[in-house]
């Protein structure tokens, strides 16, 4: 693998609202109120952004395929070279990772990262879902979402014994920090038995160890060093990037003498591992500040913190419990409110980088973690077959 | 949310269909279902025998050469049971599993069949490690399809 001819930075952020249902707006509205905060928040217009890169998942949720297409004009997206990205859940991560490429190849000195969902356009979401397993062996067996998240989960507490209130205490502190957020689909004062008497979808995982389906748009403005200092403007420096890939089969990944486990996150901590020696980072706890992990499902963020370095897997659970991912402890996890509060699946893991990035750039409002020099932001996709991370930094590294 | 009367929506429903080819591979898989066989890949240089069954071992990136039949026993390495209701699907609770069976090394999903009760109830009789049996359904049932089995407890 090469290194990057030129640094890059993300020096501009745009987020819609999270919510169920938006009415108000077209998908290609949507997308466009996106690309039109985040090159505003850049100081730049249009005719700055050299390259497009689209974040579009599975398009049957909003039902026009390639939606992507739709959008073109709307994210000032004519003229320009223009990409879509889709690697499921993940795709958000991806995206931003292709459009930091644009910028650190010394092609581009500006890309323009953007993209939007309207997971409730349809009622059958889960019926989706279920489509993207093979046809001959696994979708007749009721796989979506939440039942494969619940498979994961149960290796996990059998490997680990993870407990369903560990679990409880990821979803009351992400509800919590949400309220902090004003772009945050679900937020609210949970507590610890409303989650453990919520009734079970697949067990062990329950209504509130669930993400909502979300509609809104998010997007980033990523420019070379040149164009930061130029500008002389404030940047989220990105300082490593990795993205790891396995077989959509989960039976390929548990038991017997197979190299990765499902309930591991082994994508997760590989990507991790290249991120971090990009950004010279050796021990996570001290040096990352916050962390914004793609946590569809509570037992996710178990998963993704032990992943991430920041805990082992056998205590992510009791930290969890401790507080020490909570605002004002060892390393806030999802600040934001995370996945658990808005799941909008094309731009989920674009809406972690944008969190991240506003931690670096000290615009995150209500939900600010004092002194942030370093955060990451991951996504994850598919069949929890595809892993993202990014690291951001205040300093180029 | 506020209803507001002057946006519409255009309600669209699709129907479509698909003939899905199982190659040679696949095909060969599930007519041996119809004979009450369960088969995986084995790869002639890992050794490993492979469910759903690959024409290439793709850890080694070499052909796969020989069909391996596997079970009925295994080991139950992940389950769920389902408590909601989601269209098109059986009435809750059922359980969904992952079973490595005896002679294969990867694991196949299947659902499993066993005395029902509450979700807790259920969850507490299964664990991660059990002992499960593959049954097929008789012989004038079978349709050549993954379904023609499913996992019991053994
Ligand atoms: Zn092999």
């Amino acid at each position: 693998m090469g290194a990057p001819t030129q640094k890059a930075a993300i020096i501009g952020v745009g987020e819609t609202d999270y919510q169920t249902r938006i009415p108000e707006q077209t998908y290609a509205e949507l997308a466009q109120e996106a690309a039109r905060k985040a090159i505003e928040d850049a100081h730049l217009s249009p005719g700055d952004i050299e390259a497009v890169v689209y974040s579009m998942a599975p398009t049957e949720f909003m039902g026009v395929t390639d939606a992507d297409k739709w959008a073109i004009d709307a994210v000032f997206g004519r003229s320009k070279p223009f990409m879509r990205v889709h690697t499921g859940g993940a795709t958000g991560g991806s995206a931003a990772q292709a459009g930091y490429m644009h910028v650190a190849s010394g092609l581009y000195e500006t890309c323009l990262v953007v993209g939007a969902d309207k997971v409730s356009e349809t009622p059958d979401a889960q019926f989706i879902l279920n489509l993207i397993w093979d046809p001959f062996f696994e979708r007749d067996f009721a796989l979506n979402t939440i039942t494969m998240a619940a498979l994961q989960t149960v290796r996990h507490m059998a490997k680990y014994g993870t407990t369903e209130k560990d679990m409880a205490h990821v979803v009351v502190s992400s509800w919590k920090n949400a309220q902090r957020n004003p772009r945050a689909h679900l937020k609210g004062v949970l507590t610890i038995d409303a989650v453990l008497e919520s009734p079970y979808f697949a067990w062990p995982l329950k209504r509130y160890d669930c993400c909502p389906r979300s509609s809104g748009a998010a997007a980033v403005v990523i420019a070379s060093e040149r164009v930061v200092r130029q500008k002389a403007t404030r940047a989220a420096w990105i300082s490593g990037v990795g993205g790891v890939a396995n077989t959509v089969y989960m039976g390929d990944r548990m038991g017997g003498a197979r190299d990765t486990d499902l309930c591991d996150w082994t994508e997760l901590e590989l990507a991790a591992r290249e991120a971090y020696r990009q950004a010279k980072i050796t021990d996570p706890v001290k040096e990352l500040d916050v962390a914004e992990i793609y946590a569809p499902f509570s037992s996710n963020q178990l998963m993704g913190v032990a992943a991430l370095g920041l805990s082992s897997h056998h205590q992510a659970g009791a930290l969890t419990q401790e507080g020490f991912f909570d605002l004002g402890g060892e390393v806030p996890v999802n600040p934001s409110g995370g996945t658990l509060c808005a799941n909008p699946i094309a731009v989920t893991a674009l809406v972690r980088v944008c969190d991240a990035a506003l931690q670096v750039l000290g615009k995150a409002g209500g939900y600010q973690v004092p002194n942030v020099h370093a955060a990451v932001a991951t996504g994850v996709g598919g069949s929890f077959q595809f892993q993202t991370c990014m690291v951001l930094t205040d300093e180029p590294r | 949310m506020v209803q507001r009367d002057d946006l519409l929506v255009l309600g669209v429903d699709w129907h479509v269909h698909y003939d899905h080819s199982a190659g040679e591979i696949v095909s060969a898989f599930l007519k041996g279902l119809g004979n009450g066989v369960i088969q995986g890949r084995h790869c002639p240089l890992c050794g490993a025998v492979w469910l759903p069954p690959r024409a290439y071992c793709e850890r080694c990136f070499v052909a796969t050469d020989q069909w391996v039949s596997v079970g009925p026993g295994g080991v139950l390495e992940a389950f769920t049971i389902v408590g909601q209701k989601f269209d098109n699907l059986p009435e809750p609770p059922y359980v969904i599993a992952f079973a490595r069976l005896d002679g294969s090394d990867s694991s196949l999903a299947n659902f499993l069949t066993m005395t029902l009760g509450s979700v807790e109830e259920m969850a507490e009789r299964l664990a991660v490690g059990q002992r499960i049996r593959a049954e097929f359904k008789p012989e004038s049932q079978r349709q050549l399809r993954i379904t023609d089995f499913h996992y019991v407890l053994a």
